[in-house]
């Protein structure tokens, strides 16, 4: 027997050569610093692994969303639409970064682009893989929520002081 | 940062494209069909498989959310319902053999002689209430379609028992592929969405994802449905003196699933055999079970555990179990209601990937 054919007998399991990196790259990630280590690989092998190509796009503003990326290797530009039709990059993401949280939480279409400035791996993070972890272990899904939950309520604050400080800037100058 | 052209445009498809697409989107369906037709029987296992996989995976769940690894939970929960049904074959078993064992001929006249008789009493008894109606004609064709039935039915029961276990091996399949599913689902729908290409993984995912709930939340409460009710009709049943009651009452529940003609077969079937069987009671207590089993789920058991899980129309309820039966008779009537959920689905899913292309477009 072949390999191929060898391995379309294998029972599904899920790869494991890129699973060293793979976890690094989650450790990094605040959402999961709650995880054990056993509960890392645990959502290791949940998540979904996506190569992309430089110039690809991951997805683009508009579009439903279904929940985050991380960049396991490779570099990714968030890019917004401005009301004038012009576009403009607001981030620049880059090895154990992530993005597109927000798509985890509710149906609202991805508020911004996100596309590979290199060859990029990621590693997939979605609302039906969020959904069966609950289902399945409430107790590790309610230590990933609660932290999303805290780096939400952390960014609306960021959001907050930027508002009160574009507020005050013009009353200053008056 | 600003600059008018950082985002790939999306050029769009030529004429020419657009034929090559929809040719090889129509070649990819013919071919699923083809698929299929040559295997469809494997039809009915594989939607006995998954009706079971739906049934047993929130309890799987249940347990390893409480700490016991994904196989012994599933080794616990199958080797259950493998009991269950066990049980129940060992309960019902002696009703079917004694019924299997009794001559055909002899059976017959038996059945034959007590349908006879009540018509008979039946027809006195409204001449003697209205003597003005021709109650004889009447049943005379009452009796010459009972007994068409009679003979159709006792003809036709051996054989289909036969084929049944003819193709037992066949429905072996399906708690196999259960089992397997409930082991490595997940990573088997893991392993199929990578296939998809990065432009369309998401909407595959999401659509992926609103079947199995769409599905999985129909057939949690239409089986906790269907159980309440095989158990609550069964407990009247034998309380009246029903032979059979276990019987009736399982064939009542699963029936029930069957939207609006469910219950009306599941009755019918219980109400003819008391026709025809003198140990049976009073038809007019078994219709009074039937009909407080039936006020009872549909005033308390369905709005409890099924509620508005799907929320589907009548009309497409109707025109699905019609197109359900004609296509595949009893098995298709109960897989209608899923097959619609999942229909909806997809159609949503399409629609609202299309919206927003068009949005961004």
């Amino acid at each position: 027997m072949t390999e191929p054919e060898a391995a379309l007998w294998k029972p599904p399991a899920p790869p494991k050569d890129h699973e060293p990196d793979a976890l690094e790259a989650l450790r990094a990630v605040p959402l999961f610093a709650d995880l054990r280590p056993a509960e890392l690989k645990k959502m290791l092998r949940i998540m979904h692994k996506r190569s992309y190509q430089a110039g690809e796009v991951i997805f683009r503003e508009g579009e439903p969303g279904a929940g985050m990326y991380l960049i396991q290797r490779g570099a990714v530009d968030i890019i917004i639409r401005l009301p004038d039709g012009s576009e403009r990059v607001l981030a620049q993401l880059t090895d154990r970064q992530f993005f597109g949280e927000m798509a985890l939480l509710d149906d609202a279409p991805r508020s911004a682009s996100a596309v590979a400035r290199q060859p990029t791996e990621l590693l997939g993070f979605f609302v039906p893989d969020l959904e069966g972890l609950l289902d399945r272990d409430a107790r590790m899904a309610s230590r990933v929520l609660w932290r999303l939950a805290r780096l939400m309520a952390s960014r609306t604050r960021e959001l907050n002081e930027a508002l009160r400080a574009q507020r005050a800037a013009p009353a200053e100058k008056r | 940062m600003s600059d008018p052209r950082l985002l790939p445009r999306e050029v769009p498809p030529t004429l020419g494209h657009q034929v090559v697409r929809a040719v090889s989107a129509g070649l990819a369906v013919l071919g699923l069909l083809a698929v299929v037709w040559a295997l469809s029987f494997l039809l009915a296992p594989v939607t006995l498989a998954f009706l079971g996989y739906y049934v047993l995976r929130p309890l799987v769940n249940v347990l390893e959310s409480r700490g016991l690894p994904r196989q012994a939970a599933v080794l616990v929960c199958f080797g259950g319902a493998v009991a269950v049904v066990i049980a129940v074959g060992v309960v019902v078993w002696p009703s079917l053999d004694s019924w299997l064992q009794m001559p055909v001929a002899e059976d017959g006249q038996r059945f034959e002689r007590q349908l006879s008789d009540r018509l008979g009493a039946w027809e006195s008894a409204g001449q003697h209430a209205y003597p003005k109606i021709q109650w004889h004609s009447l049943f005379d064709s009452l009796r010459a379609v009972l007994d068409a039935q009679r003979r159709e039915l006792m003809e036709t029961l051996p054989t289909m028992a036969m084929s049944v276990l003819q193709r037992s091996g066949t429905f072996l399949l399906a708690p196999i592929i259960t089992l397997f599913l409930l082991l490595d689902g997940a990573l088997m729908r893991q392993r199929l969405v990578s296939l998809v290409p990065n432009r369309y993984f998401e909407t595959v995912l999401v659509l992926l994802h609103r079947v199995d709930r769409q599905i999985a939340a129909y057939l949690k409460g239409a089986a906790s449905e269907s159980a309440l009710v095989a158990v609550l009709l069964s407990i009247l049943l034998g309380m009246v003196g029903m032979p059979h009651a276990l019987l009736f009452g399982c064939l009542y529940g699963v029936l029930n699933v069957i939207p609006l003609l469910g219950p009306v077969l599941g009755a019918g079937s219980g109400l003819l055999y008391a026709l025809m069987d003198p140990s049976a009671p009073p038809l007019a207590l078994l219709m009074a079970c039937y009909a407080g089993t039936y006020v009872l789920d549909a005033g308390l058991i369905n709005p409890l555990v099924v509620g508005k899980s799907l929320n589907l129309h009548p009309l497409a309820l109707i025109l699905g179990v019609s197109i359900g039966g004609a296509w595949g008779g009893i098995l298709g009537m109960l897989a209608s209601v899923p097959a619609i959920a999942v229909a909806r689905a997809v159609l949503g899913t399409l629609h609202e990937y299309i919206a927003s292309r068009r949005r961004m477009a």
